[in-house]
């Protein structure tokens, strides 16, 4: 029997309705505020005040790594740890979580550090059903046996395009950036990709959207999430579009300054020439995102970019300077796992596809540890200047006593907490975490296990313990010894 | 990383680059750079911004700069 002649019909139909598909326009914004004065309702840092249980005395920062569900696994359980953990100070009790003020998010971090940004401590449990025992992958798949496969036939929609659409379904439903400001709530959340033009860190923030005159308020969560995760040959990028010109952008006085001379400030002039890239709309109309991991997979860069300067939205030495900081801690929540060494154990060279990712992932690992190193630099060298300075100030007060000396209070601390899977005690469990695949489905029994080993290499860490002692009982600090005293 | 010091007779807040940040007559970390400094919107001082570059001053001998009451 032949089909009825309006099948091939309405299959044509659907193919070219399909190949209509668009990802989501950006809308323009009519002015934009770079005067560092933050203007009320964007994304900036400055709308998150320090309220209620946070305080900025201690300004702790989050940071959670890529690494598929294994990595959202391993943020979800620090986060269940840090709201065990209390800080007894004698006049407050909170937890750890309640003064975390920032989360830098990578990949599968990201999903994490969304749900709780967005929907909050008392929601958190639900993201182990929602997202870490559900077959995202799986879910995904699915979509491509639906009319939805179409739509992958336009150019201007992409597996990552439907990618957003399935995580919006299923975990933020509808939820912008606005959302985020109108909580008006800390932790203030970056989700972080990689602008695969320039191979540079694009953080979801509106400062990063002012150049493009873009409003990030209006940007959907799931989109944001997706960019972060399109891990490079599997998914593909996500688009933005840029609306240079069409603003009353006006470039801020740190752009300016930072792009003069390469040979004072080589990061800065980097990131400064990165900023006004954006501001060419008629060179670069379209800015597309990838996976974050390529430039950063822990969520460290925005941190150490908050550590070094001072006129950007967020910035920590702009806080420290006005003395708004007693103590900064860093908790770099690492899902690493060494499952590239597959390759060595195969006496054939790998193929196209197996030299792809290892092209893709090997980068990612080189220049995290980079991150990591240059942040623990930046702690060694705080502690050493405030050192310095004690001394110094004593030597002062010698030469004119009764003169009091400068403060030194603004040179804070930087505490470090790193957490990886290799802080395992145990081999067969260490060499466990290690191998677990980065993948969005994996078996229940994994996801728990990895995470409760977050919550234990937690409670393990010396630096996070003696941290936590000096919160509660304050620091009984051995005396400075200066030279020749 | 270096520090400046901006001197003044008082105590008041000083501006980087537009940003507000640190106090005069107290040495504070700004990143290495060109900067412009001024002490506010509240302009009764002279002169209305100093340009310095910031490279790696370290506490005991900041990057000085002042400015005089008007």
């Amino acid at each position: 029997m032949s089909p009825p002649r309006f099948v091939p019909l309405a299959w044509a139909t659907i193919f070219l309705v399909g190949a209509c598909a668009h990802y989501p326009h950006t809308r323009p914004t009519a002015a934009t505020d770079t005067t560092g004065r933050f203007g009320r309702g964007n994304y900036r840092f400055g709308n998150f005040p320090a309220s209620g249980r946070n305080s900025d005395s201690i300004f702790v920062v989050l940071t959670f790594s890529g690494g598929g569900t294994r990595a959202a696994a391993f943020a979800y359980g620090a986060l269940l740890e840090l709201a065990r953990t209390t800080i007894d100070t004698g006049a407050h009790t909170r937890s750890l979580l309640d003064e975390v003020d920032v989360i830098s998010t990578i990949s599968g971090g990201s999903f994490t550090g969304a749900y709780y940004a967005l929907y909050g401590m008392d929601s958190l449990s639900s993201f182990e059903n929602r997202f870490l025992n559900w077959n995202a992958e799986g879910a995904l798949k699915h979509q491509l046996l639906t009319p939805t496969l179409f739509r992958l036939a336009s150019p201007n929609y992409s597996r990552s395009d439907l990618a957003a659409e399935v995580w919006d379904k299923r975990l933020f439903h509808g939820a912008t950036f606005r959302n985020l400001v109108q909580r008006r709530t800390r932790p203030y959340l970056i989700i972080n990709a990689t602008d695969i033009a320039i191979g540079s860190p694009f953080s979801f923030t509106q400062e990063q959207f002012d150049p493009m005159c873009d409003n990030l308020s209006d940007f959907p969560i799931a989109r944001a999430v997706a960019a972060s995760s399109a891990f490079p040959g599997l998914l593909t990028p996500i688009t933005v579009e840029n609306h240079a010109g069409h603003c009353a952008f006006s470039a801020p006085i740190w752009a300016i300054s930072d792009s003069g001379d390469i040979h004072l400030n080589a990061d800065a002039y980097r990131a400064a020439r990165d900023y006004f890239s954006y501001t060419e709309s008629g060179l670069r109309p379209y800015i597309h995102l990838m996976d974050g991991g390529p430039s950063d997979n822990l969520g460290i860069r925005p941190v150490l970019r908050g550590l070094t300067s001072i006129a950007r939205d967020f910035s920590l030495l702009r806080l420290q300077g006005n003395g708004q900081l007693r103590r900064i801690v860093v908790i770099a929540i690492n899902a690493r796992t060494s499952d590239i060494s597959a390759i060595n154990r195969n006496p054939n060279p790998p193929g196209i596809f197996g030299v792809l990712l290892a092209a893709a992932g090997v980068p990612f690992d080189n220049y995290s540890n980079e991150s990591l190193t240059r942040l623990q630099m930046l702690s060694v060298e705080r502690r050493a200047t405030r050192l310095g300075a004690e001394c110094y100030n004593r030597l002062l007060a010698q030469v004119h006593p009764g003169v009091p000396p400068p403060d030194i209070a603004a040179l804070v601390p930087i505490d470090i907490v790193h957490i990886t899977f290799e802080e395992v005690k145990d081999p067969a469990a260490r060499a466990f975490f290690l191998g677990i695949p980065t993948s969005f489905a994996l078996p229940s029994a994994t996801v728990a296990r990895v995470r409760d080993v977050a919550g234990e290499l937690l409670r393990e860490n010396e630096e996070l313990q003696q941290i936590l002692e000096a919160l509660r009982y304050q620091e009984r600090r051995e005396p400075t010894r200066c030279l020749r005293q | 990383m270096g520090f400046l010091l901006v001197e003044y007779p008082t105590d008041r807040q000083v501006y980087i680059d537009d940003v507000q940040c640190g106090t005069t007559n107290t040495p504070f970390q700004v990143p290495n750079g060109r900067h412009i400094i001024d002490l506010g919107p509240y302009r009764n001082y002279a002169p209305t911004f100093r340009r310095v570059e910031v490279f790696g001053e370290p506490y005991e001998a900041p990057k000085t700069t002042s400015f005089d009451p008007e």
